[in-house]
């Protein structure tokens, strides 16, 4: 018995160790292959219609357009407040504009993921500072601050921000609580889903939807068709 | 022998955080385009900045760690190995305070949950457990 367990010490059982490595291979295997089925699956879901020929969704909310607005490049994006894929992708498209210049159009159009009532009064709030000049500065805001307004009072969160950017207060609150706007908001995210557009940040460069840039030279890249000249 | 069922339960959480951190490491390098559909689920954890460390996706680290603790579970098993109950806790250990980092922030600084990383976590942290076991039963 001891001598018999001496040798299995030795050598040791080679179907344990084969069956083993075998079997993880398999697993390794099965597993990637899943997980590229399932990330398939999120790039279908995230794919939108060109919008080339047929132009964008109906949208009847009041924008503004940062950078050049006769630019060539129109750069257009379905975006949620509350998606921090939106907001990153915000942040890009801001360091972009700091490092080249107005060198394209951007719009942030309003897409509040199945009309929620957090992200569509992000929305409103956001069109509520603009009718006050400040859009651009309300939605940095909103994008950095998520922490103030996905709460169970977001309305006190907004009406801190207005504060900080010294809005007409009374003119706010009821900027924030318009029908039409918010109505015009619906609209919008209903017109772009039946447009085929089911996820933010969906982005269209002159009507052709393109991925996500992580980086403000992934963007020039896009645009341009080259890498940024390196800076001197 | 009165270890061997739990060498078993070792082998088999082992097995489970390797697939599941095969899985995050897969999906970590496939890339899909971030986003967030009218379904939910925004990878918020998978995309955050937190998901790698020294630039490697923190499943791979985790990969390597069920690898090491299978390793050792056969070599125990096969040829005996006694320092194997000693060392499973010492290894497992860190394991589990890495995981309970990992959703300390997924909970209380990305604020969004990914389940997978929830599963390697509950199973790294049902290894040391159970290593613990095994360390008491083979010293007595």
């Amino acid at each position: 018995m001891s001598k018999q367990k001496e040798n299995e010490q030795k050598s040791g059982n080679p179907v344990i160790w084969y069956g083993a490595t075998g079997l993880l291979l398999l697993a390794t295997i099965v597993v990637v292959f899943f997980a590229w089925q399932q990330n398939q699956s999120a790039t279908e879901a995230t794919m939108a219609p060109s919008a080339v020929e047929d132009g964008l969704p109906e949208y009847n909310v009041q924008n503004w357009i940062k950078g050049d607005p006769d630019s060539d490049y129109r750069l257009v994006t379905f975006s949620d407040f509350g998606c921090i894929h939106c907001a990153r992708f915000h942040s890009v498209v801001e360091d972009f504009i700091e490092e080249y210049g107005d060198v394209i159009s951007f719009e942030k159009r309003h897409y509040p993921i199945n009309n929620n009532f957090h992200s569509r009064l992000a929305a409103v709030a956001s069109v509520a500072a603009g009718k006050q000049g400040k859009f651009w500065e309300m939605t940095n805001l909103i994008y950095y601050n998520t922490d103030r307004w996905r709460t169970e009072n977001p309305e006190q969160g907004f009406y801190g921000m207005a504060e900080f950017l010294e809005l007409d207060m009374e003119q706010f609150q009821r900027d924030l609580y318009d029908e039409d706007i918010t109505y015009n908001v619906v609209r919008a995210h209903l017109a772009a889903r039946e447009f085929g557009i089911n996820s933010t940040p969906t982005i269209y460069l002159n009507g052709e939807q393109i991925r996500a840039p992580q980086s403000p030279d992934q963007l020039y890249a896009i645009i341009f068709g080259e890498e940024p000249a390196p800076a001197e | 022998m009165k270890a061997k069922p739990l060498f078993f339960i070792i082998l088999i959480l082992a097995f489970i955080g390797f697939i599941d951190a095969t899985y995050l490491t897969a999906i970590h390098y496939m890339d899909a385009p971030p986003g967030c559909g009218e379904s939910g689920g925004c990878g918020e954890v998978a995309a955050s900045e937190y998901s790698t460390m020294f630039g490697l996706p923190v499943a791979l680290y985790g990969i390597f760690f069920y690898l090491a603790v299978m390793f050792l579970g056969l070599l125990w098993f096969d040829r005996g190995a006694s320092f194997v109950p000693k060392v499973l806790p010492i290894i497992s250990a860190p394991a589990v305070l890495f995981s309970a980092w990992l959703v300390y922030l997924m909970l209380f600084v990305i604020e969004a949950i990914c389940w997978f990383c929830v599963g390697s976590a509950t199973s790294s942290t049902l290894i040391f457990i159970t290593s613990v076991a095994l360390y008491l039963k083979t010293k007595a």
